[in-house]
């Protein structure tokens, strides 16, 4: 069995990981789209790939660095329930793979220390973290991050640092090391979560691919160790083993023009030839040209620069003086620009299939259906990310929400406040020899120099709740009308609950809907937005979740949670009972209970009397029932602002 | 390419692009350099989009002209890595023995590196702040008692999507340029420099390896020979006056962008071989000494030097 004998889009992925192998400065593969449930099994057969050979850096004789060491690390085999990967054939040692996911700290990157026991005593072994390679000779890791959107701080700095680099270097708590990376990383990202990522990082990452409908074989190892690029890899292999140059031929003008012209930006440009040098390896091609260079871009799912809108990093400067080569007939359907997604039925008809031994023709482009897609979509995205987002955030208040953030890392202690117990044991063990000798004997000494806390993400201190009432909303911008309060929660880094009542899409038009969400950048927030009215009204339950919204924030965190803003921007006009919304069953005329089951939710609401949540009702002005959204504040212990549809400078008054 | 001892090899197995063969980026060269000849000017800040050979042409300078790769400051290192503290398999031993810190270091090499320094966790900025200000290593901790005088000159690279820096932080580095995207034709040589280069430096015989050093051999005695003349070049009382003139037409902030303006002038010269500073010499350094030193750009603004402030820079040194 060869690659193109299973789905078309797994032999692409082969032949993109089989890149990744082949030269050694492809060294980030980022995968968009991928079913959530095929992640790991995907990883599995890149750590194989990337295990089984890797080009022009040797693949000596040694023991290796060994499968799993430490935490963070695992054998190169099952990860994330997948099969387990075939051991590396041809006597290729086994590399290391290590997951970077939502808790990944930067002592396990950079530097780990490990307690070890001694006679009588305690001493301590300082090793280099997840991404320091010690030896040059070992097999090169497989770093896999399985939410490139939420990799944390430590692991979003780390791969800036690394990934693509010709140099890293480490140096914290005594470890001092430089090094070349050579480690290849495989991300997984959604395509319209490309906007929350730093542009800077997704930058390092040369190989794409957009897989929406990856379908793997039943044994994906297997099908890996049958392909065509498994056997040339082996014999690129060997050929490394000499010290030669494995990664493929050298390009010729005409190869180097065109990824210069087709690619936007230099690094982008860099990538393309050297993904077509790697397909050239890969097909025993003597020289790498021009066709190679199209069947890259393919790959990657490209559209050629005459059919790009103008938004990459930079302009290319005018092309080369070089002709095009006329398209031939049968390849002259023209670009598509860039559409929105097809729906199901018409996906399976425009999935395109650049099997690895297909015709390479001219390069006119192709289709973007899913599994195609721009290579680059963070070029067109929203930005929905935070300013600087490779940065750490601004702390706000040194207060007691400090003390409760997810830990991050360690630090020298400065009061007596969230000692980092085993850290702080670490930091004395190496200095007992000499403690012990200098007084003279026995016992564990630690003194204030050694003490650590820990260092803690910031935890939200404030909290915005928005309840949009869909049908209220005619004739307003609710972007310009919220800002006000949008802005404030972006500023005061907010955790954000909208909860939705007369959504046209809603699953349940008589309930309220509702999501919570880390910040203000959440797309689903600008969805919500814009969303469509339908016919019902429930303000009543809405008013309900969001009661029980604000009673939870404060419940579980009843001293950080600093100030709450509950913004509720309806007209008042619920026509749904909250007995209906709670038994889906209409039961006769709703008349006034509608209103009147809303008023009863706000009170139970203002009845709580938080001193730090802050209510607004946003008067949409409908008439002729004015009176309905100062019934509601009055209910709801808040006030009413009122503004003219689109008139943002009345909204930024208000706060 | 492996561990090699020849000047302009890089140690332990890393690659780095000779220097010659770095294709554009003429302004980020002429920073560097100028900073070589002049050491006091203190350093060089380039800022610029990713891909466009920032660390590259840093890493290659320094091999070129030190034969080592520059001490880097790591944006996560940690304090006892900076200041300096104990080697710990000493320790383990129960011996004491002193790890020198990344200050020290840069102290002996002349050269402080720091990529991505907008990134910088802020205390190890105020740390770099304190040293290169005062001149004085103070340490004080762990049973460390040591103060030496250090001085070294600070090299920075940076992605101005991410942040700006501080602007006590700004106004150390001697000098600003910035990295620009390639032409057509530039971008096609950078593509057959980098991708020969990968399929050369396995070879350790490499011809064109060896021109590529050949080269920066030559380069290097150039700039050597610049930094012997560089006090043998005359400055001119008027030159020092239209310097003066135009840092204060410009408005810019404080009197470090005369100096080194100066100062960067001055090596201009010296690289040319001339015998003193004239005004065309102030105009080729001026946007570098004083980009990041005008009020909008140490208050977060941009630091690009406009076709107008061209224009403006063209009127007070014509």
């Amino acid at each position: 069995m060869t690659s193109e004998d299973g789905p078309a889009d797994f032999g692409r992925l082969l032949r993109v990981f089989a890149c990744a192998a082949a030269d050694p400065r492809l060294t980030g593969v980022l995968l968009f789209d991928v079913p959530p449930q095929l992640t790991g099994p995907v990883a599995d057969v890149f750590a194989a790939v990337v295990a089984g050979f890797v080009s022009g850096e040797g693949t000596g004789e040694g023991t290796g660095e060994g499968a799993g060491a430490g935490e963070g690390a695992d054998p190169a085999g099952p990860a994330g329930g997948g099969p387990r990967p075939a051991a590396p054939a041809d006597g290729a040692r086994a590399g290391r793979l290590v997951r970077l996911g939502a808790a990944v700290r930067e002592d396990d990157l950079w530097s780990r220390t490990r307690l070890l026991p001694a006679a009588g005593r305690i001493t301590v072994d300082v090793l280099g973290g997840d991404l320091v390679e010690a030896e040059p000779d070992a097999p090169p890791r497989a770093v896999v991050v399985p939410d490139l959107a939420r990799l944390p701080l430590p692991g979003l700095r780390a791969a800036v640092t690394v990934l693509g680099a010709d140099v890293a270097a480490v140096e914290r708590h005594g470890v001092s090391q430089v090094w070349r990376p050579r480690a290849r990383w495989l991300a997984f990202c959604r395509s319209d979560d490309a906007g929350r990522v730093s542009p800077h990082l997704l930058d390092r990452f040369p190989l794409r691919l957009r897989l929406p409908d990856l379908v793997l074989p039943a044994d994906p190892s297997a099908a890996w160790r049958a392909s065509s690029e498994h056997r040339v890899l082996a014999d690129l292999r060997n050929r490394a083993a000499t010290g030669r140059w494995a990664g493929g031929p050298a390009p010729d003008d005409a190869a180097l023009a065109r990824a210069a012209r087709e690619a936007p930006g230099e690094r982008r440009a860099v990538a393309l030839a050297r993904i077509a040098r790697a397909l050239a390896a890969l097909g025993g091609a003597p020289a790498t040209t021009e066709d190679h260079v199209t069947e890259a871009a393919r790959l990657i799912g490209l559209r050629p620069a005459a059919h790009r809108p103008p938004s990459g990093p930079e302009p290319s400067g005018p092309p080369p003086p070089r002709a095009e080569p006329p398209p031939p007939a049968a390849q002259t359907s023209p670009p598509q620009p860039r559409m929105p997604e097809p729906d199901a039925a018409t996906r399976t008809a425009e999935l395109p299939a650049p099997g690895p031994e297909e015709t390479v023709a001219p390069f006119t482009g192709h289709t973007p259906g899913r599994t195609g897609g721009d290579p680059y979509p963070e070029d067109e995205a929203e930005p929905l990310r935070e300013f600087a987002p490779l940065r750490a955030a601004w702390r706000r208040s040194a207060g007691p929400a400090a003390e409760r953030g997810p830990v991050t890392g360690i630090r020298r202690a400065t009061d007596l406040r969230d000692l980092a117990l085993v850290p702080t044991v670490v930091e004395a063990a190496k200095y007992q020899r000499l403690r012990g000798r200098a007084r003279g004997g026995s016992g564990f000494v630690i003194t204030p120099a050694d003490l650590r806390s820990h260092a803690r993400a910031a935890e939200p201190e404030r909290m915005l709740v928005l309840l949009l009432d869909h049908t209220s909303r005619p004739g307003w911008e609710w972007p310009q009308a919220l800002a006000p309060y949008v802005r404030w929660a972006y500023a005061a880094r907010a955790t954000v609950a909208v909860v939705e009542v007369g959504g046209a899409s809603a699953a349940d038009e008589l309930r309220a809907q509702t999501f919570q969400a880390r910040n203000v950048l959440d797309p689903r927030l600008a969805e919500a937005l814009y969303r469509p009215a339908g016919r019902a009204t429930p303000l009543a339950h809405g008013l309900l979740v969001a009661a029980q919204l604000v009673r939870r924030a404060f419940q579980q965190q009843p001293t950080s949670l600093a100030e709450a803003w509950l913004v509720v921007a309806t007209d008042g006009r619920g026509n749904v009972p909250l007995r209906t919304s709670l038994t889906g069953r209409h039961d006769g005329p709703v008349g006034r209970r509608g209103v009147q089951d809303a008023l009863t939710a706000a009170g139970q609401l203002g009845a709580m009397g938080r001193m730090r949540l802050h209510t607004v009702v946003l008067d949409t002005g409908a008439r002729p029932y004015a009176d309905l959204p100062f019934t509601l504040a009055d209910a709801l212990g808040g006030s009413v602002v009122a503004a003219e549809p689109g008139a943002r400078e009345d909204t930024d008054a208000a706060v | 390419m492996t561990a090699g001892t020849r000047r302009g090899e890089p140690p332990q197995g890393i690659a780095i692009l000779p220097y010659g063969y770095v294709v554009g980026q003429e302004e980020v060269k002429l920073a560097l350099e100028l900073n070589f000849v002049a050491a006091r000017i203190g350093g060089v800040l380039i800022s610029g989009p990713p891909g466009t050979a920032k660390s590259t042409v840093v890493r290659a300078f320094a091999l070129m002209t030190r034969g080592r790769l520059p001490v880097t400051l790591t944006i996560d290192a940690t304090d006892d890595r900076v200041l300096g503290g104990w080697e710990l398999n000493a320790l383990l031993r129960g011996e004491t023995m002193e790890q020198p810190g990344l200050l020290e270091a840069a102290h002996a090499d002349g050269l402080l590196y720091v990529d991505e320094v907008n990134l910088l966790n802020d205390h190890v900025v105020n740390i770099i702040l304190d040293v290169s200000s005062t001149g004085v290593l103070s340490v004080q901790r762990e049973g460390i008692d040591k103060v030496m005088s250090v001085s070294f000159g600070l090299v920075g690279t940076m992605n101005p999507e991410e942040g700006g820096l501080r602007p006590q932080l700004l106004d150390r580095f001697g000098l600003m340029a910035t990295a620009q995207p390639l032409d057509a034709d530039q971008r096609h040589a950078m593509l057959r420099a980098v991708l020969r280069f990968d399929e050369e430096c396995g070879e350790p015989e490499s011809p064109w390896l060896a021109e590529g050093r050949r080269r920066d051999r030559e380069l290097r005695g150039r700039l050597l020979r610049a930094r012997s003349r560089l006090l043998d070049i005359a400055v001119p009382d008027a030159v020092v006056r239209r310097c003066a003139d135009t840092a204060a037409a410009l408005q810019v902030v404080g009197h470090r962008g005369e100096v080194v303006m100066l100062q960067a002038a001055r090596a201009r010269a010296a690289v040319e071989g001339a015998l003193e500073v004239t005004v065309a010499h102030l105009r080729a350094t001026a946007p570098l000494a004083l980009r990041h030193r005008r009020p909008e750009t140490t208050q977060g603004g941009s630091a690009d030097w406009t076709p107008e402030d061209l224009a403006r820079l063209d009127t007070l040194l014509s």
